[in-house]
């Protein structure tokens, strides 16, 4: 062979499939490898080579191994393609499993296995048959596997065959390879069956521990591994093993070890002499120890075993915490596992020593570990009550250097401390107070404000104190403002003068009035009813004596704890959860698919509950909004809903709403009752009267509209447009209002489809209108969006069709992005704006409908219109360079027709390409074009991947940094919030006191609003916005600020 | 059992995929790269070696920059699967002679002919160079300019001793050299990473060692070898406590904490003479890897002084001491201290005379770095800087600065004392006589001195 193989990778030019063609069929066996070569080269690429199949398999009957293995290279990858076609290459295959040479026929046997087209697994039985019973090793080693694979397609194939026995007589094969394999393939079949196959009992036992000493170190593992579900039938019996095992230790595999040390910990709990535990014990931990000179990945993993190991037996290594002191050059992940593990092993005889190291640690350059080294110094603090007061000596040093996360983090861990050791350290908060006007997160924030109201009585000047935080009350994250809420009326309780009694005031003021934190809100009012009714039961609530805290670093439940020291040298080790946590094995190639478009939008048009949804919903197909209408594309695709636990009120809560989902129970609903509200006053309108407002008839959205015509002359050409808005309403047909007469008044109901010009911005229940007629400029106004227009009447069935409604892979935080978008500019002069009002009280309220979710047929709309956003003609492509700009992507796109749009994602911050992008092209036929010949093309060296796209763009850019895709923990992080969530509806709704809606009323004048110079008078809104603002950055920033 | 194993670039460009069980997405590549170049928002923290997306578990070891990474949706050994992504890289190594991007691209189709008989299914085969010979047929194709770098542990012997054949540690196994016939020879390395803390006082808070024996064989025919090791080496503290090593010091004995042998190693005359016996597989492999905390004299004493030296500066002096016989060198010596954040300006002062050395304030992270090339045994170096810091207040000054941080390479020298007393080759042939390397070097790992 001559050359570089990389030159295989050089050729893209047109004729290469034809060429290749020819070279495959060339009379010389070395034109036809390098042909072969050239093909795979082209398959690893990932380009489509799957015409020359014919050609590639008749290259396969060949002695030359290097060729042929290249040949089954190929099959396995284009086997599954081509079923037809791959029965061609069966003969063959038979053919080589009756081969004299061992590698040939472990050749077949392999590749034939995983070629999984079921018609080619008929012809695989016999020739395993006789592989699985070979004289060479090699092929009965390959065979064994091949049995599992076979499972994997068919089991019952496998079982009818007997397959199953055969390779259970492989366990007492003479050779350990061919051993190691079986018992592999067997624990494999056995965790992907319901029936017992592969049970170890003592003679297996036996032998598998004799071949463990003649295998190789992989085999090694299998068989540990498989031994560790064996149940020692009694003590001596497990001695026995553990005496087996223990020279496994030694080993330089690591796996080995770890394998080894779980099959000990195991049967140690069988084992009663504690002289032998203690032996075991003691040995152990060197070869625990030596773990952590490997590799940092494998430290890692080591260091994860380690803590569990530690929580259940912390003799092992009370004496090897110096191993665990962190390495400078160690990476950050090393480090802050072995943190975790000083802190389980830190004693009172070691404490000195781990105290100067933590100390050390704090003044360490990495952020994240130094924060994490504060909190270890408070935990020990925590944990060993004789060392506390050293810890806290430490704590206060740090606190010196004044570097201010250090001083911060610490303040939080003291907090803890406080908890722990009631009235015994007080005399420190002297200290913290200085470094008051430092504390800028809300975390050390509100654990300073704790602890002056705790210690309200004690502190001469808490009153001042807390007055310093109050003034940024309303800026304040939630927390902070529930720690200024309690904390206050501590001090109002230990201290009823008059200035924490005016403060008090302000604060219940500010957290009733001024808020929308539902949380904040209800704990304002229990505090405000409990000071107005009883002082004295407020106190005995409030001041009461709070629960010591202990030590959580050893936080793990114990049944857990059990359960993943079972799983020591697993995965499960490393996530400190149990398996089925995360293991999820996909078998069908239908979730397999879905997995795939990881691009992928809520609403996928052809899920079958969607199917089942629309034709459920007859009034919304029959409704009389034109056709026509519903089927412009729409520019944004529905809001994508989470799959939370179905508690009904959730869903208000998640789109961010609840504000204006919150409508009084106590308001009848009246459908066609009170005239409409004045949107438009004659005085405004110059003399045009119009009153209006969205109603809901028969499972339809109208926007009722009430025209006085106070001029002096007659008013035709009525035209209405809506501004974009949240829920994207818009008119489903024209304007139907007669001309009007001078005094007259016409009413008329407009049709409104929903999802139409969805703006971009936060949720707002604001509906900017402009209405035109002939005679008149264009008048604008402001309608308030009510929430119950979505709902049908029997809420409880609807929300059910919302909840089917969303896909389930999409999480609250895309909502609320989805929602919370910067306000585009209204496209109307501001100045011409009328003034309506803005918050009027719309007469028509549901009954309990504070749940969000959308008419039955707007949602079937919906559907169609995500098809319709995407037409055909708009492209994702994916794979980009990050060097592709904008231009080069359309520059590209523009070979194949005429592009209209084209969007590359980038990261708001950076600015950078993201590697993805959305091209829209001009006609359908453009865009297949370019799926045909744009897809898999190399554009700046890399390789791009061109399909229709779900969407019709990026998701709108993700405040912060983009993090990549979510990862389970951050899922799981979203569903715990969820939980929290829920539990506050629950409070909310148990509630006994109705406050009113917070928009309905106005604590303050009008003018006051204007040049109020005080923090408390700001406008209502502006807090519901910064609110809601801070709460949409933690729901998308992933960290959850507790 | 493993569903994919890829082998990325820095780039995050697939240079080698295979897909053993189809359970995975084909995307996984990407999902990966882009989970772990952006795991945190800043970008700055590592991604750990395990993580789990959307039920996929990803494993992955950096290796001279390129990323070894494996998938699975079982619940696996992490330890193994991890081992076996390093294994794979040695053994891809040993195959094409040097691990980098081209030479694996050059070679795509002997490395898919080495994972295809690696892994079966998802199930390790086999990580031995030695085993796996008798299954592969490509040959390897070695980069020219591979012949000149080297990389891994090895490669350190590459500067500074003239005894060692520049080409030798990066000759793939199987290809014969140009000039035809095979060299006989064997290399056997004694590489010690050496981590030691010392206080602000000066003395020694944690000193660890970290060995192995590494053993490259060219030899034909497989020869059996003997290793004979110190005669008084012991192994394991007897028992005692963690931090009382002293007992053992100054007795003359090496003792280990714990070591571990290659699976080819035979140990029934170790405990008699220390002597290890194997027949040495072919490629690179550890024949023993040991642990040691006794304590023993470190290479270099480091004194590091910061003092207020009037408004708003300071000064810092290091000294370094080399306390190793004056006939060995140390290497690419680099020291590193990290100033308080203010610092805003640093003026260096060497000794009279000094080459070779040179200094720098490093502004965007605050960072002085001193570098020497060449340290002599027993000699003794002095660096003062003068810090000027902002006007704006500042807290302590000691305590924002430090720990003093040192990376070298001191080749011949080992600070465990343990030694190779002999390399024996048995073979009948009394003309037989294969060049045999035995080879020391000690490096730094982590090696702190606090202020």
């Amino acid at each position: 062979m001559s050359g570089h193989d990389s030159k295989y990778f050089s050729t893209t030019k047109k004729g290469e499939i034809p060429e290749l063609k020819e070279e495959l069929n060339s009379q010389y066996k070395d034109k036809r490898k390098d042909a072969v070569k050239k093909v795979i080269a082209a398959m690893t690429v990932g380009k489509d080579v799957s015409s020359l199949f014919t050609d590639v398999v008749n290259c396969m009957q060949t002695e030359n191994l290097e060729l042929k293995k290249l040949v089954y290279l190929y099959l396995i990858n284009y086997a599954k393609s081509q079923p037809d076609l791959a029965i061609l290459a069966v003969n063959t295959f038979v053919k080589d499993s009756q081969d004299p040479n061992p590698l040939i026929r472990a050749l077949a046997v392999r590749t034939m296995g995983c070629i999984r087209v079921d018609k080619i697994t008929e012809y695989l039985c016999d020739p395993l048959q006789r592989c699985l019973k070979d004289d060479d090793p090699y092929v009965r080693k390959t065979a064994a596997i091949c049995v599992a694979k076979l499972y994997d397609i068919n089991a019952e194939l496998v079982e009818d065959r007997g397959f199953l026995e055969s390779l259970k007589d492989l366990i007492s094969d003479n050779n350990p390879m061919v051993v190691a394999n079986a018992v592999a393939a067997l624990a494999e079949i056995q965790e992907n069956s319901n029936r017992p196959i592969f049970e170890i009992t003592s003679h297996t036992l036996s032998k598998l521990l004799t071949a463990l000493n003649e295998c190789t170190e992989w085999g090694q593992v299998f068989i540990l591994d498989a031994l560790s579900k064996y149940k020692a039938a009694d003590a001596r019996e497990a001695e026995n093993i553990v005496e087996r095992v223990t020279p496994r230790l030694q080993h330089a595999n690591c796996a080995v070890v770890l394998s080894a040390v779980k099959m000990i910990l195991q049967q140690m709990e069988l084992i009663t002499s504690t002289d032998v535990v203690r032996n075991l014990c003691k040995k152990m931990a060197p070869p625990l120890v030596t773990l952590l000179s490997a590799e940092p990945e494998i430290q890692y993993v080591a260091l994860r075993n380690i803590n569990l190991i530690v929580q259940r037996r912390p003799t092992i290594l009370a004496h090897e915490i110096k191993v665990f002191f962190c390495k400078y050059n160690d990476p950050i992940y090393v480090k802050m596992e072995k943190l975790e593990i000083m802190i389980k092993l830190a004693s009172d005889r070691n404490i000195d020593q781990v105290l100067l190291e933590f100390k050390e640690y704090a003044t360490e350059v990495d952020v994240d570990f130094v924060r994490k080294a504060v909190r270890a110094i408070g935990r020990c603090a925590i944990k060993l009550e004789r060392a506390a007061e050293r810890c806290i000596t430490v704590l206060l040093e740090l606190i010196k250097i004044k570097v201010n996360y250090v001083v911060q983090e610490a303040i939080i861990v003291i907090k803890d401390i406080f908890r722990r050791y009631p009235n015994t350290y007080e005399s420190i908060i002297a200290t913290l107070c200085e470094s008051l006007d430092t504390l800028d997160e809300p975390e050390a924030k509100a654990s300073m404000i704790w602890i002056i109201g705790e210690y309200a009585e004690r502190i001469d000047n808490a009153d001042e104190l807390l007055e310093s935080f109050l003034e940024s009350f309303p800026e304040e994250p939630a927390h902070v403002q529930l720690q200024l809420l309690t904390a206050t009326v501590k001090l109002f309780l230990k201290k009823p003068t008059e200035g924490p009694q005016q403060m008090i005031q302000v604060v219940l003021n500010n957290a009733t009035v001024e808020t929308d934190n539902p949380d904040l809100r209800d704990r304002a009012y229990i505090y405000w009813r409990l000071l107005s009714t009883d002082p004295e039961a407020a106190k005995d609530v409030v001041l009461a004596e709070k629960p010591v805290i202990s030590d959580d670093s050893n936080l793990i439940d114990p049944s857990l704890l059990d359960e993943l020291l079972a799983n020591i040298a697993t995965l499960s080790s490393v996530y400190h959860k149990p398996p089925e946590a995360f293991v999820t094995r996909v078998k069908t190639t239908a979730q397999r698919t879905e997995d795939e478009d990881y691009g992928s939008e809520t609403g996928n048009s052809e899920s079958p509950a969607h199917v089942a949804d629309s034709s459920a919903s007859p009034t919304g197909s029959s409704s009389g909004v034109p056709y026509a209408a519903s089927r412009q594309p729409a520019p944004v695709s529905p809001a994508p809903a989470p799959a939370p636990a179905p508690v009904p009120d959730l869903l208000g809560d998640l789109i961010g709403l609840e504000n204006s989902a919150i409508v009084p129970v106590d308001q009848p609903a009246s459908p066609a009752g009170p005239p409409l509200p004045i949107v438009l006053p004659a005085s405004t309108g110059q003399g045009l009267q119009i009153s209006a407002q969205l109603t809901r008839r028969e499972g339809q959205i109208f926007y009722s509209l009430l025209f006085e015509n106070n001029t002096q002359v007659p008013l035709d050409g009525f035209m209405i447009q809506f501004n974009k808005n949240t829920f994207g309403l818009a008119a489903a047909g024209p304007l139907q209002v007669p001309q009007l007469q001078p005094g007259t008044s016409a009413g008329t109901l407009l049709p409104m489809v929903t999802f139409q010009n969805m703006s971009q911005g936060p949720p707002s229940s604001l509906l900017q209108v402009a209405v035109k007629n002939s005679q008149q400029p264009v008048w604008y106004f402001n309608d308030k969006i009510s929430l119950h227009v979505f709902f049908t009447d029997d809420g409880r069935m609807e929300r059910a069709n919302f909840l089917e409604f969303s896909s389930r892979r999409v999480r609250a935080s895309e909502l609320t992005q989805q929602f919370h978008q910067p306000q585009p500019e209204m496209p109307y002069p501001r100045e011409r704006r009328s003034a309506s009002p803005h918050n009027s009280p719309s007469p028509v309220r549901g009954r309990r409908l504070r749940s969000l979710s959308r008419s039955r047929r707007s949602r079937s709309r919906s559907h169609e219109s995500v098809d319709a956003s995407n037409p055909g003609n708009n492209l994702y492509v994916t794979g980009l360079s990050t060097r592709v700009t904008s231009t080069d992507l359309e520059k590209f796109f523009n070979k194949q027709g005429k592009v209209l749009d084209c969007h590359l994602v980038t990261d708001p911050r950076t600015r950078e390409s993201r590697g993805f992008g959305f091209v829209t092209m001009e006609t359908v036929e453009d865009a297949e074009r370019c799926i045909k010949y744009l897809d898999r093309s190399v554009l700046e060296g890399r390789l791009v991947t061109v399909e229709k796209a779900k969407r019709k763009r990026g998701r709108t850019p993700t405040p912060g940094r983009y993090q990549g895709l979510r990862d389970k923990r951050g899922r799981d992080r979203d569903r715990d919030r969820d939980r929290d969530r829920d539990h506050d509806c629950d409070r909310r709704r148990s509630r006994s006191y109705s406050p009113r809606r917070l928009q309905d009323r106005d604590p303050y004048p009008r003018d006051r609003r204007g040049r109020s110079r005080s923090p408390y008078g700001r406008r209502a809104d502006e807090h519901s916005d910064s609110y809601r603002r801070r709460r949409e950055r933690s729901l998308s920033g992933g960290r959850n600020p507790r | 059992m493993i569903s994919q194993f890829f082998l990325l670039s820095q780039r995050g460009d697939n240079i080698v995929f295979r897909d053993y069980r189809g359970e995975v997405p084909k995307g996984s590549a990407e999902i990966f790269f882009r989970k772990v170049k952006f795991w945190k928002e800043d970008g700055q923290e590592e991604a750990p070696p395990v993580f789990n997306v959307d039920g996929v578990n990803y494993f992955h070891v950096k290796v001279v920059g390129l990323l070894f990474v494996a998938t699975t949706r079982a619940n696996v050994s992490p330890s193994l699967v991890l081992e076996l992504l390093q294994r794979i890289a040695r053994v891809i190594k040993d195959y094409v002679g040097v691990l980098n991007e081209d030479s694996i691209r050059k070679n795509f189709v002997l490395v898919y002919e080495l994972l295809d008989e690696v892994i079966d299914f998802g199930f390790v085969q086999t990580t031995s160079t030695e085993l796996l010979k008798s299954y592969i047929f490509n040959e390897p194709i070695v980069l020219e300019s591979a012949r000149l770098s080297s990389i891994g542990p090895t490669g350190l012997f590459m500067q500074g001793t003239k005894r060692m054949p520049g080409t030798a540690v990066t000759k793939s196994v199987v290809a014969n050299e140009p000039g035809g016939r095979k060299r006989e020879e064997i290399f056997v390395d004694i590489i010690e990473k050496i981590s030691v803390t010392f206080s602000s006082s000066g003395y020694i808070l944690t000193s660890e060692i970290d060995g192995t024996i590494q053993m490259k064989s060219y030899l034909s025919g497989n020869p059996e070898i003997r290793l004979a090791l110190n005669e008084d080496l012991g192994i394991g503290r007897g028992g005692g406590s963690g931090y009382d090593y002293r007992s053992s010091f100054g007795s003359g004995a090496v003792v280990l904490d714990d070591c571990n042998f290659h699976e080819s190693v035979r140990l029934d005359n170790f405990e008699v003479d220390k002597t290890l016996t194997l027949v040495p597989p072919d490629g690179e492999f550890p024949v023993m890897n040991y642990r040691m905390t006794q304590e023993f004299k470190p290479p270099f004493r480091i004194n590091a002084l910061i003092e207020e030296a009037g408004a708003h500066k300071a000064e810092v002096i290091l000294k370094i001491y080399a306390e190793f016989p004056s006939n060995i060198t140390s290497n690419t010596v680099a020291i590193q201290m990290p100033l308080p954040k203010y610092t805003i300006r640093a003026s260096f002062e060497l000794e009279p005379g000094a080459v070779g050395q040179t200094t720098d304030f490093k502004d965007t992270n605050k960072r002085l770095e001193w570098g020497l090339k060449k340290i002599v045994g027993g000699s003794e170096h002095t660096l003062r800087a003068r810090l000027t810091f902002s006007p704006e207040v500042h807290g302590n000054i000691t305590k924002e600065s430090g720990p003093v941080s040192m990376t070298f390479t001191i080749p011949m020298y080992n600070s465990s004392r343990l030694q190779v007393k002999y390399l024996q080759i048995a073979k009948k042939s009394g003309t037989y006589n294969p060049y045999r390397w035995v080879r020391y070097v000690t490096l730094a790992n982590s090696y702190v001195a606090r202020i």
